[in-house]
């Protein structure tokens, strides 16, 4: 067994398979939906068959959903993500595993993000997520001032895909965004939800987090600009950060 | 006239000249603000946070621009950045009407133009309690903000030109309008007068 593998804590360990049950379940989630989907109309034998052999596959997707959703209570829920919750960037630069801990609060945070953007399917990766934490550290971004570490991670994150298979739908708001707009709006969404001032504020961190989504959404177009850009990207995130 | 008030308007422990650059305040203000006219009136609103997003940075993109130094022109800046902030929230619409009351009075202008009404009630609130914040003064509400006359034009004239909405806000607070250019803070009244006072001085 490779050195890095046997070191793994058992919060690193349980990263990919997090992972993987969720993909296993978002799987199933996204055939089931291909299956409410009314079947094409043919000569009523065929279209007899094609409806049995459905039926049986709903049955076997329903299976695997119970076990998966058996094993994702199991191993899921045995973090401590709801504490996590309210950690700031600071928070978790501070303790040890800091990229599973970041990757952990994050996948709070982003899904929750991507929810009230109007995303009604996506996955996000805990793995990617801690990976990207990792790499914007080792830039050395972290050496310069927090708004650097911010940018390096905004931009590891979008790089690395952490968000995918998105589907978006219409939200009360009305202006959707698209597919591509709607991860990198929540990712900025997220990155400033780490890095705002929470100690002044009655401010629940789901609340908070929500505005950070119509500040990241009014901001699109600054972001579209200043994406590519490290330097350009953490002026916008300074510039707006302390006005949340 | 008397205007419901927020209860984050009513606070006097914050400094709410800070407060209002944050979205969070924005948000939770403007919405107790809604809150207190929908009450008042019976009009059921609905707030589009998006379209309140983008109003709040174009206000604060408006405001930084035109920001003075000398801090003689704070006071009269505060009924100027009031007034961006009305032009901000009519150009981008935040409010959406649900419903009004069955028979209301359409010559009282809460019900004439009911999202013209909490805009121009949050503004002027917004205004009040920084002036009495940081120079310990009263707004002084005009007559014409209960003239209903004045908000027929106050109406169409927005519509086709929403930087008049400051002037608007300087007529109903009683201050001397600019109506020629509106969103220009230097070429206000006041602010024409002390460049002028500054040339003699000179």
């Amino acid at each position: 067994m490779p050195t890095s593998q046997r070191n793994l804590s058992p919060s690193a360990a349980r990263l990919p398979l997090k992972d993987a049950l969720r993909m296993l379940r978002f799987t199933v989630k996204r055939g089931r939906t291909l299956l409410d989907k009314p079947l094409a109309p043919g000569p009523s034998p065929i279209s007899g068959m094609a409806r049995a052999v459905l039926n049986d596959f709903d049955q076997i997707a329903d299976r695997v959903n119970d076990v998966a959703a058996g094993l994702s209570r199991r191993f899921l829920d045995t973090d401590e993500s709801g504490r996590l919750y309210s950690a700031t960037l600071a928070d978790i630069e501070n303790i040890g595993e800091a990229e599973i801990v970041f990757a952990q609060a994050a996948y709070h945070g982003l899904t929750r993000a991507l929810r009230h953007l109007g995303t009604t399917e996506g996955l996000v990766s805990e793995v990617r997520m801690a990976e990207a934490y990792k790499a914007a550290v080792q830039s050395g971004a972290a050496e310069k001032d927090r708004f650097a570490l911010a940018a390096a991670l905004m931009q590891e994150l979008v790089k690395r895909g952490v968000v995918r298979d998105l589907l978006s739908g219409s939200t009360e708001e009305g202006d959707c965004l698209t597919e591509t707009d709607l991860a990198k709006v929540a990712i900025f969404a997220l990155i400033l939800w780490f890095l705002v001032d929470r100690q002044d504020d009655e401010d629940d961190a789901e609340g908070l987090l929500l505005t950070c989504c119509d500040m990241a959404r009014a901001l699109k177009s600054d972001l579209a600009e200043s994406l590519d850009d490290a330097e350009r990207l953490q002026d916008l995130i300074a510039a707006y950060v302390d006005k949340i | 006239m008397a205007l419901p008030i927020p209860d984050a308007l009513a606070e006097t422990d914050r400094p709410i000249r800070r407060a209002m650059r944050r979205l969070r305040w924005f948000k939770q203000s403007f919405a107790q603000q809604v809150e207190a006219i929908a009450a008042a009136s019976g009009t059921e609103y609905k707030i589009h946070d998006d379209r309140l997003a983008k109003a709040f940075i174009a206000w604060l993109r408006a405001f930084d621009a035109q920001k003075p130094t000398q801090s003689t022109a704070r006071r009269d800046f505060t009924n100027f950045a009031s007034g961006l902030m009305l032009q901000q929230l009519l150009r981008d619409a935040p409010l959406e009407v649900v419903s009004v009351p069955v028979g209301s009075d359409a010559s009282n202008p809460a019900y004439y133009w009911p999202e013209g009404y909490v805009y121009v009630a949050y503004c002027l609130n917004v205004r009040g309690a920084v002036l009495a914040q940081d120079f310990d003064e009263v707004l002084n509400l005009a007559p014409d903000l209960s003239d209903i006359r004045t908000w027929w034009s106050f109406k169409e004239n927005v519509t086709e030109d929403p930087s008049l909405a400051i002037a608007f806000l300087d007529l109903f607070s009683g201050q001397n309008p600019n109506w020629s250019t509106p969103s220009l803070f230097y070429e206000r009244p006041e602010q024409l007068e002390a460049q002028q006072r500054r040339g003699i001085d000179g």
